[in-house]
């Protein structure tokens, strides 16, 4: 008896716990008797229903970014890729969600996953690597045209959004890629060895003619000043020589002469029939030198 | 423990504690324990207005110990009332209702955060390079951030995902790559321009249609890129070829620079040699003109004489000089060798001498010395 008030007390403060609810910011709530849907799209805030007899569930109203695993596709130009990609999302139609999902997050992306990635599949095949490797917004518009009517009856799921992330070769290409790359480096290194070589050989040959140029102005300058003291010397001679042409010409002669053997070393065959050798034998005969034969 | 103590033993109040007679309807354990309670809290206990009191009192002490919230500096609180948003809370101090009914979400506004990913990505060639960069963002709008999405860095992050991989896989990897310094007809990326290209997607990504999510992407900065580390030998090899190069050139152009030096100094020569030669032949020319001067009055004088002598003084200076073959006429050769070549002589002669009619060795030896003898000859003058 002296426990009926703290009894009723508790029972009071039970029912009045379990007739109380809070929807946080960033969520709904859907209300429901026994199973069945009787409210949805409860906002934000503080709210009564009837104790144990109302079930409430609260879901989330932000938007959910879900990551999928990579998946393998060919690309028109036949290129095996594996493409990632995010998908932002949305609770939408909760009466359909809870339905499909009972409210679990990952049974809603597991269910999701695939058609998206049916649609990304279909979307890649048609497409060139390098649509793919540049793919913006776009994609996401048609994969979201394609399976987001779809999504949203089977799952109560709006789709916001459809990215591609990563796009890499797949795991087992990796090495033939590698290959490939270094064979393209190889060829890079020689290409820059090579024109590092041809490079190398014209600013040589720039250098040799720039050099060839120099001497033959040099030599064409001397060439003048060459001629100008010949001009010059032969001026000098012409002067002299008016005083006795034929001697001049007979001294120079004997001059030229003189220069010409001055080196040594050259071979003077005398014939005996020779001026010089006569002018001997003129000599040894009024002597009777004995070196005649 | 102050309600087990009273169990079976309940103390009596003393003396004149007007309480004393209080509850004689309840249970004995809860009348000592009220009492108790009472006693200790002095003034407040007595009486209804008592109890008023200490309830005025708890709710007092309830809003002084959460009733207020203070946002700071570069701060924005979001004040949730029961869980629906109420307003957001600038910079200060604000007073509000105490927790389970008033919830202060605090975010901090003027912080940079920062997504680092380091990726490997597929360039317009198929090639892989590793691309190493930081987005830098702040949040905008602290009930977006919190409330539009669940993660807004995932978003953030995702968004620099499909940013970076669209950046890269539209250039060829020698123009992502500075370092290897290869030819790009298409025009270098590099760290800077890679970095404002993922900052332009990013904005344009995220301030796209499917609604503001209250960050705003302020600042891409690429780290590095490179290649993946299996082929790194092979493109540290493109570097090495480029030094290589550049020693190529350097040589090049030092040999050309000292090539220069020779071109010129040898074009100074011949142009000297050319002056030095423009004298030399003047010179030549008037010691020439000035012997002739001098010789001409002689020739005058005496001109029959004085050309025999030219003569003989000119046959003189060769023949001292050069070798002499005298063909007698009688089938005898004899050789004579300037007085220059004294080792010369002798088996140049023997070898002629057995060349030579074998009758006369030794008269064709004794006969070249008078003609080598400078005197003998001068004395036929």
């Amino acid at each position: 008896m002296k426990y009926a008030i703290p009894i009723v007390i508790i029972v009071l403060a039970l029912l009045g716990v379990n007739g109380i609810y809070v929807v946080g910011e960033g969520h709904a709530a859907v209300l429901s008797r026994f199973g069945r849907m009787e409210a949805t799209g409860i906002a934000p805030g503080l709210h009564f229903k009837l104790p144990f007899v109302q079930d409430v569930s609260v879901y989330d109203t932000r938007e959910i970014t879900s990551q999928a695993e990579p998946g393998d596709c060919k690309t028109r130009d036949g290129q095996a890729v594996r493409v990632g990609f995010h998908v932002r999302w949305q609770i939408a139609d909760p009466t359909v969600y809870f339905n499909a999902t009972s409210g679990d997050e990952l049974q809603a992306t597991q269910q999701m996953e695939p058609l998206i990635r049916d649609a990304l599949r279909e979307h890649v095949a048609g497409t060139e690597l390098s649509g793919v490797l540049a793919a913006s917004q776009d994609i996401g518009a048609v994969v979201r045209g394609q399976v987001g009517s779809e999504i949203r009856r089977k799952l109560g799921i709006k789709v916001l959004d459809v990215a591609v992330g990563r796009v890499l070769p797949p795991e087992e290409a990796l090495d033939s890629v590698y290959k490939r790359m270094n064979t393209e480096a190889q060829a890079a290194a020689g290409n820059v060895r090579a024109e590092g070589v041809a490079a190398a050989a014209a600013i040589r040959a720039q250098g040799d003619a720039d050099d060839q140029q120099v001497l033959a102005e040099a030599a064409q300058a001397a060439a003048a000043v060459r001629g100008d003291g010949d001009a010059q010397a032969a001026k000098i001679y012409a002067v002299a020589s008016v005083k006795d042409p034929q001697f001049f010409r007979y001294w120079s002669s004997l001059d030229a002469w003189r220069k010409s053997f001055s080196g040594g070393g050259a071979v003077v065959v005398l014939d005996k029939g020779s001026p010089f050798m006569q002018a001997i034998d003129a000599g040894a005969a009024s002597d009777n030198a004995p070196g005649k034969h | 423990m102050p309600w087990k103590e009273p169990g079976e033993k309940p103390r009596e109040p003393r003396g004149r504690e007007p309480w004393g007679q209080g509850g004689q309807g309840g249970g004995p354990d809860l009348e000592a324990w009220f009492r108790t309670a009472r006693r200790r809290l002095g003034p407040f206990g007595r009486g209804p207005l008592g109890a008023l009191a200490l309830v005025v009192l708890l709710i007092a002490l309830w809003f002084a110990i959460g009733g207020w919230t203070s946002i700071g500096e570069q701060q924005e609180g979001v004040l949730l009332r029961f869980g629906r948003f109420e307003q957001v809370l600038q910079p200060g101090l604000h007073a509000h209702f105490p927790s389970p009914i008033d919830e202060v979400e605090k975010v901090d506004m003027g912080r940079v955060r920062t997504v680092n990913d380091e990726a490997r990505l597929l360039t317009s060639d198929d090639q892989l390079v590793l691309v190493d960069y930081d987005v830098h963002y702040k949040v905008t709008n602290a009930r977006e951030f919190l409330y539009a999405t669940r993660d807004a860095e995932d978003v953030v992050r995702n968004a620099a995902t499909s940013a970076a991989r669209a950046a890269v896989g539209t250039h060829p990897l020698q123009c992502l790559i500075d370092s290897l310094d290869l030819p790009c007809p298409s025009g270098r990326v590099g760290n800077d321009k890679l970095a404002s290209d993922l900052l332009a997607q990013m904005q344009a990504a995220l301030t796209d249609a499917h609604g503001a999510i209250g960050v705003a992407v302020t600042d891409v900065s690429v780290q590095n890129i490179g290649v993946p580390s299996d082929v790194k030998p092979t493109f540290d090899a493109i570097a090495k070829a480029h030094d290589e190069v550049k020693t190529a050139k350097t040589a090049a152009e030092a040999a050309v620079a000292g090539n220069k030096v020779k071109a010129r100094n040898q074009a100074t020569s011949i142009k000297t040699d050319a002056e030095a030669y423009r004298r030399q032949v003047v010179a030549d020319a008037n010691a020439a003109v000035a012997r002739f001067d001098r010789i001409l009055p002689q020739y005058q004088a005496a001109p029959q004489v004085t050309r025999h002598r030219l003569w003989l003084d000119t046959m003189q200076a060769v023949l001292i000089k050069n070798h002499v073959v005298v063909n007698t006429g009688s089938g005898n050769v004899i050789v004579q060798f300037p007085a220059q070549h004294p080792e010369v002589a002798p088996a140049s002669a023997e070898g002629s001498a057995s060349a030579g009619s074998a009758a006369e060795p030794a008269a064709s030896t004794s006969v070249a010395v008078p003609v080598t003898s400078g005197p003998g000859v001068q004395g036929v003058d």
